[in-house]
């Protein structure tokens, strides 16, 4: 009777494994069905190398592929946000006032050491080939069950992180928590995903400034 | 004939790469001059060039030229700013110059500039130049305390003269007070400086008020298509602006005359 419940679990285990490919499928198919915001709570490393306390609202309309980031913490940001479009993105910087426009591909998203714009998608970092995954294990993330994902960069110095870890909640197929980490072990980002709900953004509730904004357009 | 039409082509050859043209016309007084404006900005990566003509009329003798250079530069954490420098001669041996600077940096932003004029007389609108003979400078600072309260400082020195101010504005949710005091020359002639701005229908209002050896009332009106301003001071004093679309107009009047300036900024993007 043992044997054949041994074999049974044996034989049933490769049916219950999930390759990051698939879970990553997953979460994009929760990510993209419906706006979204979340809050995203931790650590990032700014460009002078220093860790500091990182507190961003991400919203999201999957629909028109927009992305908005507004930062809360750290002081040197707080208030500042960072709009991701298809074709541009917006620096608005709330001490001068200003909307600075990048386009899309020459764009710098300012005062951070880390492109958050592609911490969101997992998946495309694997297709890219700038991630090698592992096959996620399961874990407990705060008391809730939990997927683990770890990746690596074969190329750090291209993609700007040697390894990047990922939790991911096995019931909602969302990210809880994902860490990116440099060539020497240290982390670049690490976030918390907390407060996540879905919304009823539109492309004008995203893509929008103070009406007194002085603009200035980057080529 | 063919050498015209050389020399013509080549003055179009900056078009190509043009970003923006701006044709203006400028009025001023006592009397009558009228200054039909071009200028052409030049966009190449950090750098902006920009390259500038008016002519008076009918006193064609004050025709005036103007270059300018100013470079990008990205600074940090939430920083950005630029430095640059610009310079007009006019025909009747009158020029100005001006080298400035600004940088915001995190919880701080400042800009700076210094400037000389010899010979001219000041014209408020395009571009704004030193109001003042000789030389000059401008300094303005921000500082950010926290989330709600931010240090505002600025300075204006001119041959004779000089202008300070200090002032604490206030953020409680989205509306902003700022409560601080200047001086004119020197400390005895101080001013208040009052503000108050708050988001409004979709749009954004702000007044300020200074009062005391100055007395000066502004308000700024911005919603998503019209960009309007309108000072009020006393020695008798008014300017009023407005901007939409491509089109801006302003308007002054004071004891020594009038000036209006409308203009009208043609979108290039490289012909």
């Amino acid at each position: 009777m043992r044997r054949g419940l041994a074999l049974l679990v044996l034989l049933g285990l490769p049916a219950l494994a999930v390759s990051a490919e698939a879970l990553f499928d997953q979460v994009a198919q929760v990510l993209d069905q419906s706006p979204w915001e979340a809050r995203l709570q931790g650590r990032i490393v700014t460009p002078g190398g220093d860790a500091q306390e990182a507190d961003l609202i991400v919203k999201t309309l999957p629909e028109k592929q927009i992305v908005r980031i507004e930062f809360q913490k750290p002081d040197a940001l707080a208030d500042n946000y960072v709009v991701i479009t298809p074709d541009k993105v917006y620096n608005y910087l709330f001490l001068t006032n200003q909307v600075v426009v990048y386009p899309r591909a020459k764009a710098r998203i300012e005062g951070l050491g880390f492109d958050l714009s592609r911490m969101g998608d997992l998946r495309k970092l694997g297709e890219e080939g700038e991630v090698v995954w592992d096959a996620p294990r399961e874990v407990r993330f705060q008391k809730r069950p939990a997927w683990h994902v770890v990746g690596r960069a074969p190329d750090p110095e291209a993609s700007g992180f040697a390894r990047v870890e990922v939790w991911i909640d096995r019931e909602e197929k969302r990210p809880l928590r994902t860490a990116f980490y440099d060539a020497e072990g240290q982390p670049l980002s690490d976030l918390e995903w907390t407060a996540f709900r879905t919304a009823r953004f539109t492309a004008d509730d995203l893509v929008a400034f103070p009406p007194d904004a002085e603009w200035i357009e980057k080529k | 004939m063919k050498k015209l039409w050389f020399s013509f082509l080549l003055l179009l050859a900056p078009l190509a790469a043009a970003q923006s043209l701006e044709f203006g016309v400028w009025a001023g007084g006592p009397g009558l001059s009228v200054g039909p404006t071009v200028n052409l900005n030049l966009p190449k990566g950090d750098w902006t060039f920009d390259a500038y003509l008016r002519a008076y009329l009918p006193n064609t003798d004050e025709i005036s030229f103007g270059l300018g250079a100013r470079r990008a530069f990205e600074a940090g954490p939430a920083g950005r700013g630029e430095v640059g420098a610009r310079g007009f001669i006019g025909m009747d041996a009158h020029y100005w110059v001006e080298g400035f600077g600004s940088v915001a940096l995190g919880k701080a932003a400042l800009d700076l500039s210094v400037g000389h004029t010899y010979n001219r007389t000041p014209s408020h609108f395009w571009p704004l130049q030193g109001e003042t003979l000789g030389t000059y400078a401008r300094l303005d600072g921000k500082f950010r305390i926290d989330r709600h309260l931010t240090l505002l400082a600025r300075g204006y020195f001119h041959r004779g003269g000089g202008q300070a101010e200090a002032a604490l504005a206030w953020r409680v949710n989205r509306q902003t007070f700022t409560l601080g005091a200047g001086g004119v020359d020197r400390a005895s002639n101080a001013y208040a400086v009052l503000g108050y701005r708050t988001p409004y229908d979709g749009a954004v209002v702000e007044g300020r008020l200074r009062l005391g050896t100055l007395n000066e009332f502004r308000l700024d009106y911005a919603d998503r298509s019209y960009k309007a301003h309108l000072t009020l001071a006393y020695p008798a004093r008014a300017q009023a602006g407005v901007a939409w679309d491509a089109w801006a107009l302003d308007a002054e009047v004071d004891q020594a005359g009038y000036e209006f300036y409308l203009r009208y900024t043609l979108p290039l993007e490289g012909l």
